[in-house]
């Protein structure tokens, strides 16, 4: 019948058409290369740096930003409600505090670091019959709703007659048009100006306008990556590395600094504040990205653990070797019984804290607080 | 009496010698034309009750000077599978080849992605 002609038809007339094929998951195909731009040696030796996504890689950072738990779960502004008072025993908050550390970690999830995107400029037809018809771009979308975005058709079709793929952003704006994300504007706020950043980040807010980053862009879009770096200079600078101490950000932080080989100011801090264990796992983390360096061959070399591993940092890659050193020797002196294996004590109710505060029978004393 | 009306093949038709089509419903506001690509009856009104809703077709240019066309290919596939004809504002949008001869020499305003089949 006529239908059926008519899709015989369609299928002749489509067959010789090419398929849109788009680099739909370079997302995670680029993250397997290389993140760090300061050497090009890396496959040129056969040795592979480690990348942001790698499971050791993870296991650091999320170890150096810690848990505090204070600091995940401080009150946000909210709906203005009574406060909620539960009377528990101590199995029931031990119980309490475990499950809230599990929502902490869940909390903490790193955003995504991966390489730029490239921008697209395919050009699917040049149809010169066309031209004029119109005054305005006609833009395309495929609105299937089980299609993930990045796999979406979006095709633009000039006035010039011409059938091109969209950009990023026009795609981005579009996939915001037709599956609307909650919190994401069609066009970034006055916020993510070079100006307002900066009055953000003299506030010491940089949480804030990161997860609002996280929100209005894709994690490999150029805007994203601004905001990023712009952030993340400016603690480098101000060496405020505790603003992001207990965040999701302070994995992304760590790996910038460490990719960029500038890892002087986050180690004196963290000695400063006494937290031995981070130092040796940002070292750890350091060797681990730059295997071809003086200090990760040395460390090979001598099976280098603990204070050794600081020393040799110290000596081989860092510009404030005097300050490292210096409070190494004080380490040593004081005789203090550093346990290498175990992690530091955290801030929070431990259990200790309980028993003195709780007495023998469980029961709260009162006069003790 | 709903599942019959669904499934649009030929035989099960609800309208004596009515068939399915792909057309353009007029919705928006005065001075401001908006139109949905619908699966509909032939004989049902313009703007009445549609089989399925497959798209949207904006007239008017935004600030980036851009008319926005969304087109669920998976769904329009399906029922022009089933027979559905569409009308030729819709033709021209999917850049289908225009069925009558004289209009055929008619332009084409996007490739069939229908070709991907």
């Amino acid at each position: 019948m006529a239908a059926l002609r008519v899709a015989r038809g369609l299928f002749r007339s489509c067959r010789g058409v090419q398929s849109v094929d788009y680099d739909a998951r370079a997302l995670f195909l680029g993250a397997r290369r290389p993140v760090c731009t300061s050497s090009s040696d890396d496959s040129a030796d056969g040795v592979r740096k480690a990348q942001f996504a790698d499971a050791e890689v993870q296991e650091i950072l999320t170890r150096i930003t810690g848990l505090d738990l204070e600091r995940v779960f401080k009150p946000i502004k909210r709906e203005l409600k009574p406060p909620k008072y539960k009377l528990m025993t101590d199995a029931q908050l031990e119980e309490a505090v475990l499950r809230a550390r599990e929502q902490a970690g869940k909390l903490l999830k790193m955003p995504l670091v991966v390489p730029e995107r490239q921008p697209i400029d395919d050009v699917l037809a040049e149809d010169t019959i066309l031209e004029g018809m119109d005054t305005a771009k006609h833009v395309f979308t495929d609105i299937t709703f089980s299609t993930p975005h990045r796999e979406r058709f979006i095709v633009v079709r000039e006035p010039s007659g011409m059938l091109r793929k969209a950009t990023w952003e026009e795609r981005d704006r579009l996939i915001q048009v037709y599956f609307p994300k909650e919190g994401r504007k069609l066009t970034a706020p006055p916020i993510f100006n070079e100006e307002n950043l900066k009055v953000m980040f003299r506030q010491d807010r940089h949480e804030e306008v990161l997860n609002h980053c996280l929100v209005q862009f894709e994690p490999d879009s150029a805007d994203f990556k601004k905001v990023h770096t712009l952030a993340f200079e400016h603690l480098e600078q101000e060496a405020k590395y505790e603003v992001l101490r207990s965040t999701r950000f302070f994995g992304p932080l760590v790996w910038y600094l460490v990719t960029r080989r500038r890892v002087d100011g986050l180690l004196t801090d963290m000695l400063q504040r006494d937290r031995l264990q981070d130092a040796l796992s940002l070292v750890r983390l350091f060797n681990l990205v730059h295997p071809q360096s003086d200090c990760a061959l040395q460390a090979v070399q001598q099976q280098a653990t603990g204070l050794d591993l600081l020393k040799i940092f110290a000596d081989c890659e860092s510009q404030k070797s005097g300050f490292i050193k210096l409070a190494l020797q004080t380490y040593e002196h004081s005789g203090t019984d550093i346990v290498l294996t175990a992690p530091q004590s955290k801030p929070g109710i431990s259990a200790q804290h309980l028993q003195t505060t709780h007495g023998e029978l469980g029961i709260p004393d009162y006069r003790s607080f | 009496k709903v599942h019959l009306q669904i499934t649009a093949s030929l035989l099960l038709k609800k309208y004596h010698g009515g068939h399915v089509v792909i057309r353009m419903a007029l919705g928006g506001a005065t001075n401001r034309p908006f139109y949905r690509i619908v699966a509909a009856y032939n004989k049902r009104s313009r703007d009445g009750k549609c089989i399925e809703q497959l798209g949207s077709y904006d007239p008017l240019p935004n600030i980036y000077n851009e008319k926005l066309v969304g087109f669920n290919y998976d769904r329009i596939k399906y029922w022009m599978g089933c027979g559905a004809h569409p009308t030729k504002p819709v033709a021209k949008l999917l850049g289908l080849k225009l069925l009558t001869l004289k209009i055929q020499m008619y332009f084409q305003i996007t490739i069939c992605f229908i070709g991907s089949w």
